[in-house]
């Protein structure tokens, strides 16, 4: 207990960069490579042995085992290791530290650096290691900033407490990026407090890279510059930031982000004059029809529909994608509901044993990482997708009478949703707000047939990418159009929104009723199984699976293979608050869009920071409960804590490493649902689902008997108490 | 050119829907956005002016009309130099609502002399045909009330609008000139003004 690290101290103990290039012959200096090191006052000896160590053991080990390793442990350190090209990236930390939370940490200052600078072969060709130094020195510090021991575990999205805050300012503040959206240059965007996020548009990890301009100079500029307010943008900065064009898709697929928006294409058609959003508060009545379809199109369904179109291809696609060796798919020729669901699971990779010991069929949550993947794609419609188990039960009682897509007849095993929806025999097509997305396949489905008539020979397998492309990227209009739409493509071929694909649900179908030019026999949906890793690693998958860009494990960069898009991120501070928004290169040079983005913003972002301000002042430290729990979001990438940061009591440290433990062991074993880990004098209840970790721990007087078995042992009503416990938190644990 | 300025809190008080963000937007960015959203709590915009010499700086704060907000709204009247009264002729009730906003201003502002405190009443969407309320009534209401100055405008045509605001200007200064109370300063402290407010309640 006593090796728990102080908060004070950084967790961070080594990170480097060091460029293997230039080390090649014995005469080389190991300094020459050294790109960057941190602690930058280690003397440079002690640099040049790490480097050249570590550097000697990854290469030692790819040589004998052909991949290079990913993770060194010593007996006090740990060490994440990434490799890009002939560079090295090694971020050392305590052996305390979760070994994902260890490889996370490197990622994100990896994607710090990228986003800022773009490619590092590129960056370190421009400009000098001591001008990129300092940058360095920056995200490092970024990384580290303000964060306590847990925050280290979940290396979590660092929020504004919403305990705290007003609901109605996060709804402003919703409101406020909203606004902003109205300017089809801006994508999306979030809006930070002293560098928390009150609310965010943005994939976390994206959010998680905005570092706030200082304060100081922000202020200042605001309130020296009054006066120039009308012919200046006071208290604005941009600047240019790279995304992969994986995460511009993810950008614009985030469901924040198209929710409530009008896709350029639409607005093209309607005529600029009339953008605006489909949920303001006080428009409702003056609705355009146009322009309101589009709204409530979300991306996913769109990707979906692009999909189809794939799928409905017919049979040459489906042979296609029956010999691809880039997807797993599934066949149907087991009987037993069950076993396609078996098959399934052990086809998309995952172990057998991942299956959750089912409960009721209702309540499972088979498998948690399937619903990550399901609030994923309909988060914010509160859709339901169906997880491939269920679209394998619905398809294989179906496949035999080929029922399957005949319309409002399908028939559907009772409990077949898995989130305990109320279970109506006709519910693909009944539903409306809760429809599946499987449900929304098929009416999309039916849609395309009629409205595309599609013909096999209509989209050829060789056409498709390009025809996906075409329809995707109507919604883009960019310069980069046709990177986005190569990774579109392949993104598309995956499955749908989300970031890995595993299965291949194919559901053959004769459909009598068809029109004669339709002639689509064959319906493949492509669905997806999600292992519910860290992002990085879910992507290696992604990629494996596809065969495109992401080879980092064989120390290829995902850099030099892909083509980042280039993009501003546009900055406005007012005092403390900040409004970032990433936003297309054009819009920089565009004065009418950004007066309008700034003005429509400038007062309300004067009134949040009032609020927030008078909010946040008669801050109370947290009463002291008989409780300590962490809710880590996995989607939002947020955690909820009752812990304080100061004064932390020796139960606390061991909830912190008990929390550190379980969410090793959480994402480890994504099929393990409850825990309980104890020792002498507490224990720590742990409950995970795909959305979400949650850690409990009650607080009690230590028992003096240790030992003995305690009659009175609390260990067992854990769950009900952190039920109770956890809900005035918001956390409901079902 | 003018070497003393001050800032002036000037805050916007009104039932919801009258076009009080409007008539903001409206003096300060010369736009007229039909689409806003609902102010949630408030919001303020700096405008500086010069009225009959004195160069000033207006903070105009916005607020929101709806009930709902009302405890977030509250804490921000304090320290306001000017209370523009807002109703929309096309609609009678807020109008008849004047009275109590009036009420809660002087309330939450904690005003020591309402009956010197300068008030300018607005009454805004007159672009619209169909009125509730007449001009005649609208005076009538204003001079029982404390003899307030009255302006009818209208934020979507432009009019009346910064004939309004500088009036409330005029107002302010007048009190000041006679209570021998204007500060001059050279730089302006923002952070001053708002402070006081959070201590209260």
């Amino acid at each position: 207990m006593a090796a728990q690290p102080s908060p004070d101290l950084k967790w961070c103990n080594f990170f480097f960069l060091y460029d293997g290039s230039k080390v090649k012959g014995e005469g080389d200096l190991t300094r020459a490579g050294i790109c960057y090191f941190y602690p930058p006052q280690t003397l440079l000896d002690y640099q040049e042995v790490l480097c050249s160590q570590i550097a000697g053991v990854i290469q030692c080990v790819s040589d004998l085992s052909g991949s290079p390793p990913r993770l060194i442990k010593l007996r006090k350190m740990k060490f994440a290791i990434q490799l890009d090209g002939t560079f090295l990236w090694v971020l050392g930390c305590a052996v305390e530290l979760p070994d994902i939370s260890c490889t996370r940490f490197l990622k994100q200052l990896m994607g710090l650096f990228r986003f800022y600078h773009g490619t590092l072969q590129r960056t370190y060709q421009v400009s000098s290691p001591e001008e990129l130094s300092s940058s360095w020195e920056r995200y490092v510090e970024h990384i580290q900033s303000n964060t306590n021991d847990l925050q280290h575990v979940f290396g979590a999205l660092r929020t504004v407490d919403r305990n705290k805050v007003e609901p109605l300012l996060l709804l402003k503040a919703a409101l406020i990026l909203q606004a902003c959206q109205r300017c089809p240059l801006v994508t999306a965007g979030c809006i930070l407090y002293k560098g928390r996020v009150v609310s965010s548009q943005l994939p976390p990890d994206i959010a998680a890279r905005i570092l706030v301009p200082s304060t100081a100079n922000c202020s200042k500029v605001t309130e020296d510059d009054v006066r120039t307010e009308e012919s200046e943008f006071v208290g604005v900065s941009t600047l240019p930031v790279f995304l992969t064009s994986i995460e511009t898709i993810e950008l614009e697929q985030h469901p924040v982000n198209h929710w409530n928006r009008t896709s350029p294409s639409l607005l093209q058609r309607s005529g600029m004059g009339r953008l605006r959003l489909s949920r303001t508060l006080s428009d409702t009545a003056a609705s355009d029809d146009s322009i309101r379809q589009g709204d409530q199109l979300p991306r996913a369904q769109s990707l979906f529909e692009s999909n189809l179109v794939a799928s409905s291809a017919g049979l040459t696609f489906l042979e296609q994608v029956e010999s691809s060796t880039e997807m797993d798919y599934l066949t149907f020729s087991s009987s037993s509901p069950s076993t396609p669901h078996k098959s399934n699971e052990f086809k998309a990779g995952m172990s057998v044993d991942h299956i959750m010991p089912t409960q009721d069929d209702e309540e499972s949550t088979w498998p948690p990482s399937l619903g990550l993947e399901t609030d994923r794609a309909s988060e914010s419609e509160g859709r339901k997708f169906d997880s491939p188990k269920e679209i394998c039960d619905v398809s294989t009682e179906n496949m035999e009478n080929n029922t399957f897509l005949k319309g409002p007849q399908v028939t559907v095993k009772p409990g077949w949703d898995y989130q305990k929806q109320s279970i109506n025999p006709n519910h693909f097509h009944d539903s409306k707000d809760n429809d599946s997305t499987l449900d929304t396949i098929m009416k999309m489905h039916a849609g395309d047939l009629e409205e595309k008539k599609l013909t096999e020979s209509d989209i050829m397998e060789d056409e498709l990418p390009e025809k996906v492309c075409n329809k995707h990227s109507g919604a883009k209009e960019h310069s980069q159009e046709t990177e986005s739409c190569k990774a579109d493509s392949k993104l598309l071929d995956l499955g749908d929104t989300g970031p890995t694909v595993a299965n291949v649900l194919e559901l053959v179908e004769k459909q009598p009723n068809c029109s004669a030019e339709t002639r689509v026999d064959n319906i493949i949906l492509v669905s997806k199984n999600l292992i519910a890793e860290e992002d990085g690693e879910y992507r290696e998958e992604e990629q494996d699976s596809t065969g495109c860009i992401w080879t980092t494990a064989e120390g290829e960069s995902y850099d030099s293979h892909d083509n980042l898009v280039e993009m501003r991120l546009y900055l406005h501070c007012v005092k403390e608050l900040t409004l970032c928004l990433l936003v297309r290169c054009e819009f920089i040079e565009d004065r009418e869009a950004m007066e309008k983005v700034y003005h429509s913003s400038l007062a309300s972002l004067n009134g949040l920071e009032v609020h927030l301000r008078e909010m946040t002042s008669g801050e109370q430290p947290h009463a002291k409960g008989s409780y300590t729990f962490a809710h880590y979001d996995c989607i939002q990438d947020t955690l909820t804590t009752n812990l304080s940061l100061a004064g932390a009591t020796r139960l606390q440290h061991t909830f912190v490493r008990a929390a550190a433990l379980l969410h090793s062991d959480f994402t480890c074993n994504t099929s393990l649902h409850e825990t309980i880990v104890r020792n002498a004098s507490t224990a720590v209840y742990g409950i995970q689902n795909a959305t979400q970790e949650t850690f409990f721990q009650q607080l009690m007087a230590p028992q003096k008997n240790s030992g003995i078995p305690n009659p009175q042992d609390s260990a067992f009503s854990l769950p009900g108490k952190a039920k109770q416990k956890l809900l005035k938190h918001g956390v409901n644990l079902l | 050119m003018a070497t003393k300025s001050s800032l002036l809190k000037v805050i916007l008080l009104g039932d919801g829907g009258v076009g009080k963000s409007s008539l903001m937007n409206r003096y300060v960015t010369n736009k007229f956005d039909t689409h806003l959203f609902h102010t949630i709590g408030v919001e303020f915009l700096n405008k500086e002016l010069e009225v009959d010499g004195h160069i000033v700086t207006m903070q105009i704060w916005d607020t929101a009309g709806q009930e709902r907000f009302r405890s977030l709204r509250t804490p921000f009247y304090r320290g306001s130099d000017c209370c523009l009264l807002t109703f929309s002729v096309d609609d009678n009730q807020s109008f008849q609502n004047l009275n109590n906003w009036k009420k809660e201003f002087i309330y939450y502002a904690d005003v020591k002399e309402p009956e010197n405190f300068p008030f300018v009443v607005l009454g805004n969407k007159v672009d619209v045909a169909e009125r509730q309320v007449s001009k005649e009534e609208a005076q009538a209401w204003c001079k029982e009330n404390g003899n307030h100055p009255y302006f009818e405008t209208s934020a979507k045509d432009a009019i009346n609008v910064a004939v309004a605001f500088e009036e409330a200007v005029r107002r302010v200064l007048a009190t000041e000139d006679r209570t021998d109370h204007l500060i001059p300063t050279d730089t302006v402290n923002l952070h001053k003004k708002p402070k006081p407010s959070s201590s209260c309640c």
